[in-house]
């Protein structure tokens, strides 16, 4: 029979991480200098054994086995105001670093945290306010980003409301739009006719698909576009093609003065 | 706009430039750059250069690039290895950033291999050069990068001058390359980087240097790939008979498919001047140091394309046996 424990503070620090059985955390660190909680996970079962004392006989808890040789470690989300990371020992199959409080082995972030940073990606914040927010290394986000953009991580992707409405007009209500607006535009000024299309315009995918190809003069739109195809030819991810076309959209709607010739191209189309 | 801001000095004239509190970007050989006095300047060693009189090798004059902060505050920063791919994002939104790295050295393989990737390349201008050595110091000395505000000599280290400007002005980067792919066969790579002893050639796995004995190919024609109409060049660096090991002057990547450059029609110097008789004057421009050798353009004037003759070229991504050349446009 099992014995009855009380909670300890690491079990506490368990349910907080998101841990499930048989994951358990097997002892936690609190370091008030450095501002970080520091969590040992395990799949170990919890084993008991009774010690005689000189007051009878207890059960205590073990510690569990070191499986692994090295202790391996990720970055997790805060714990309130205190920095977290999740230890492991134990030795890992595929399949555990797909669990929320592991990350794979070349990443530093948890696959929670990760989530979480992709999804600030995918919302189109800056690098920099995410770094700023996790309290991460540019270099490690930048990593991060370097393998969500070459197609070696993959994660799902719901879009925010807002973000919905700004990206995910239905083709036909954009395309509508757009003819409205190319309509009111000849009637009122012409220059406004090679203007940036709409990041919903299906024009735009047709470009990063390499279905439409366009006469550019501009060096850095044409390096731009080079890195951009090849991205979207490696990538898995329909939601990552999405951060694409947003970084292509907002390539040109910032140079859109210097681009007329490729964009009375793009308006043609 | 864009003045005459591009000179080959001696020394006392350059410190005079750094003493008036202007933003240079300087050229010349390490003894004469580390004499020259602090001030808002980066530079990099080399003793190649291309004046409006002609190709120079010279380690007594630098060769100095005025940059025009338009009255606003440029800002000089070193990057490391780590902080480089942040390079772009603490560009100014609306300038250009000027940055000189060392060659050969971990941080020139690093931007070399990942600049493409780096966050907000390509949507703000970077332009610069990769510092080098007089051909007859290999061995003996190191290309390095100096922080003008400190006189710091750095070995692995990039040194960036951000400048920001005025609205109404935009950037206007170019590159002049004289190379064009050959009708011959493409030429692919599965692994990106400095070397290589195989490539897929149409499709089928050779190894490249027997490919390139058998069909007495020159190395001093470069590989080009087709970037939606910028041509890249990879230079060749050298060949090992025995391993088959090919090195390159920058890195190859998979997925892209190179060919090689077909010989010039006309002398390097009648080419370049033809292909930049409609270029205005640049407000900075920089050339391949490979280009001075091959095309013997020691004395030979080379256009309106003139500046440091350099160990890789950087507009936006590194470059080989290319000229960078950038202006700018008032709206």
């Amino acid at each position: 029979m099992k014995p009855y424990l009380p909670l300890r503070t690491e079990d506490y620090f368990g349910k907080a991480a998101g841990l499930q059985a048989p994951w358990r955390a097997s002892k936690c660190a609190v370091n008030d200098v450095t501002r970080t909680v520091h969590l040992w996970v395990t799949n170990q079962a919890v084993e008991f054994e009774q010690r005689h004392g000189w007051f009878g006989a207890k059960t205590v808890q073990m510690a569990p086995r070191q499986t692994h040789l090295t202790d391996r470690h990720w970055r997790h989300v805060d714990c309130m105001d205190y920095t977290c990371f999740i230890h492991t020992a134990d030795s890992l199959e595929p399949a555990d670093h797909e669990l929320d409080w592991f990350g794979p082995p070349d990443l530093p972030f948890t696959k929670r945290i990760a989530k979480k940073i992709f999804l600030l990606l995918m919302e189109g914040t800056d690098l920099q306010v995410i770094c700023d927010i996790f309290k991460v290394p540019f270099a490690e986000l930048w990593k991060f980003k370097y393998d969500l953009d070459n197609g070696l991580l993959h994660f799902e992707y719901t879009p925010s409301a807002r973000r919905k409405r700004k990206d995910y007009l239905p083709p036909v209500a954009s395309e509508a739009t757009r003819l409205i607006a190319i309509a009111s535009d000849v009637q009122n000024n012409r220059e406004t006719l090679i203007g940036v299309p709409e990041m919903t315009d299906p024009v735009w995918e047709k470009l990063i698909t390499g279905g439409l190809n366009i006469q550019i003069k501009t060096l850095g739109f044409q390096l731009l576009l080079t890195k951009l195809r090849q991205q979207v030819r490696l990538l898995q991810s329909a939601d990552v093609k999405i951060m694409k076309l947003r970084e292509l959209h907002r390539y040109v709607e910032r140079h859109e003065r210097v681009l007329k010739h490729e964009l009375a191209q793009l308006n043609q189309d | 706009m864009n003045a005459l801001n591009q000179v080959l000095v001696d020394p006392p004239d350059a410190a005079k430039l750094i003493r008036s509190g202007a933003y240079l970007a300087i050229a010349g050989d390490e003894a004469v750059l580390v004499g020259l006095p602090k001030g808002n300047w980066i530079g990099g060693t080399i003793p190649y250069f291309m004046a409006r009189d002609g190709g120079e090798t010279s380690r007594e004059k630098v060769f100095i690039t005025a940059l025009d902060a338009q009255g606003l505050t440029a800002r000089i920063t070193q990057y490391d290895a780590t902080r480089l791919p942040q390079v772009c994002l603490e560009a100014p939104d609306n300038g250009f950033s000027m940055i000189i790295l060392p060659a050969f050295s971990q941080i020139h393989f690093e931007f070399a291999k990942n600049a493409p990737m780096y966050d907000d390349m390509y949507l703000k201008p970077l332009i610069g050069w990769v510092s080098g050595i007089h051909l007859d110091d290999m061995g003996l000395r190191s290309p390095k990068v100096i922080d003008g505000r400190t006189g710091e000599l750095l070995e692995n280290r990039a040194v960036v001058l951000h400048m920001p400007l005025p609205e109404n002005i935009s950037v206007n980067v170019n590159i002049v390359n004289l190379f064009s792919p050959g009708s011959g066969d493409v030429i692919e790579f599965d692994d990106g980087g400095f070397e290589a002893s195989t490539c897929v050639i149409n499709g089928q796995p050779t190894p490249l240097a027997q490919y390139l004995r058998a069909i007495g190919h020159d190395t001093r024609l470069p590989l080009v790939a087709d970037y939606n109409g910028a041509r890249i060049n990879v230079s060749f660096k050298s060949i090992n008979p025995d391993s088959g090991v090919i090195t390159f002057y920058g890195p190859v990547f998979p997925h892209t498919q190179y060919r090689l450059a077909q010989p010039l029609a006309d002398s390097y110097e009648t080419a370049f001047e033809r292909s930049t008789a409609e270029l205005v004057n640049a407000c900075f421009s920089c050339n391949c140091v490979l280009n001075y050798l091959y095309c013997e353009l020691e004395g030979k004037r080379t256009g309106r394309v003139i500046g440091p003759m350099t160990f890789g070229e950087i507009a936006y991504q590194l470059l080989n046996q290319t000229a960078v050349h950038m202006t700018l446009e008032r709206h």
